[in-house]
């Protein structure tokens, strides 16, 4: 039951996966300090999707990224661009409407 | 092997499964990443890392593959949803080669090659299979099928004169049923039956057996259509013709069919081949009729629907 309960809650936390990382990248950020930025944001992921998601979004175009390579250890850094902000408001507003019609669902079941 | 050492080695093993153009990049960020997580860990830790410490952390990042795929998504090789399919043709080939050498020996056919041959062939189709669905959407999409009750009259009706013409009326007069057929062009000797042939039990059995086929054809054209009982009629008939024909190869292997050695020596390859494969339409129509379902609401399993 437990185990079924967690399952629930992976698929719910995987669909907004893309949503939380793109809402901290506004500034740049490197893998470890996004995973740092997502966990204190309370949204913890595991870093072995994280960083792999990183390199998606950059081939998808919704990332920027860079070496900095001039303080050790080299660290690559990722922020969004034009299309990653326009990305990002879209899923946001479109976060906000499941949102409501979610509400609006629990809503009536309480009642 | 220090933690330098284990994370070296995972970032060797995850660029290995990536593509030749990507392995340098996702190495040399990857290496990075862990470095940088490692350090976080030995920090909570308050020590060095160790090499306990690189493998704790690795073994939360999964296998060098899993991670390479996460980087790299390649397509399977044989789509997920074929598995079924996948299985049942390698089902059904396995049965076919064991059937096929049981009731056809042939001099250097060999079962165990011939099943590796089928393996290999059905990984290339559904290979080509799924590459193609993937590189043109919408091609080889799905199209409604008849059931299988569906047998109309004006394809019953030609099946059943077929099965009169050409398996009844020439198992039980060949030399007269090729004269007709040819208008007297061929010669007909070689297919001069013996007399113990004539009245043995395998004649006797395959007779009645094609004259009960027939019967079942006229009854499909009666009814208009595949009835459970004609269904189960059909592998039966057809299981039991198979082996028939299985013995009739036995026989002209013996020199007992027909008069003539040549058509003996002709026709028990022949007898082998055409009852190993009525054999297998038996099967698979066996399998059919197991698979087959008619959906229907299971009440009885659930009793609170039963009382709305």
């Amino acid at each position: 039951m437990a185990e079924r309960d967690n399952t629930g809650l992976t698929e719910l936390r995987r669909g907004v996966l893309v949503l939380a990382v793109l809402s901290r990248l506004r500034t740049p950020q490197y893998g470890y300090s996004l995973r740092q930025a997502l966990a204190d944001g309370g949204m913890p992921i595991e870093e072995g999707t994280l960083y792999p998601l990183l390199r998606r979004l950059e081939a998808q175009g919704l990332l920027a990224s860079e070496w900095n390579v001039e303080h050790a250890p080299p660290r690559r850094y990722y922020r969004l661009n034009a299309e990653g902000e326009r990305t990002l408001a879209k899923l946001a507003d479109a976060w906000h409407e499941q949102v409501r019609v979610m509400d609006g669902l629990l809503e009536r079941r309480r009642r | 092997m220090n933690a330098d050492d284990v994370i070296e080695s995972y970032v060797r093993d995850v660029a290995r499964c990536l593509p030749r153009g990507k392995r340098n990049d996702v190495a040399f960020e990857l290496r990075s990443l862990l470095g940088d997580e490692l350090a976080a860990m030995a920090h909570a830790a308050g020590h060095a890392p160790d090499k306990a410490m690189a493998m704790n952390l690795l073994k939360g990042f999964g296998r060098p593959a899993e991670v390479a795929g996460r980087y790299h998504q390649r397509p399977a090789l044989i789509d997920p949803a074929d598995t079924h399919h996948v299985l049942i043709w390698t089902l059904a080939g396995a049965v076919s080669i064991a059937v096929l050498s049981a009731m056809s020996p042939a001099e250097g056919r060999n079962g165990g090659d011939l099943f590796l041959k089928w393996l290999g062939a059905l990984v290339i189709t559904f290979s080509l299979l799924g590459w193609r669905r993937r590189r043109y959407p919408g091609a080889l999409s799905w199209k409604p099928r008849h059931g299988p009750d569906w047998m109309p009259r004006r394809l019953a009706v030609p099946a059943l004169v077929a099965t009169l013409v050409f398996p009844v009326f020439m198992y039980a007069a060949p030399q007269t049923f090729v004269r007709i057929m040819f208008l007297g062009t061929l010669p007909t000797r070689g297919l001069e039956l013996t007399g113990a042939f004539r009245e043995s039990w395998p004649r006797m059995a395959g007779m009645t057996t094609l004259i009960l086929l027939a019967a079942m054809y006229a009854a499909i054209v009666v009814q208009g259509g595949w009835r459970n009982w004609t269904c189960w009629m059909s592998v039966a008939l057809h299981a039991g013709l198979g082996l028939i024909l299985g013995a009739h190869a036995g026989l002209a292997a013996q020199g007992l069919v027909f008069v003539s050695p040549k058509a003996n020596e002709v026709s028990a390859p022949i007898f082998g081949l055409v009852g190993a494969f009525t054999l297998l339409c038996a099967f698979y129509d066996m399998y059919r009729e197991w698979a087959r379902i008619t959906p229907a609401p299971a009440l009885e399993d659930r009793p609170n629907l039963n009382k709305h």
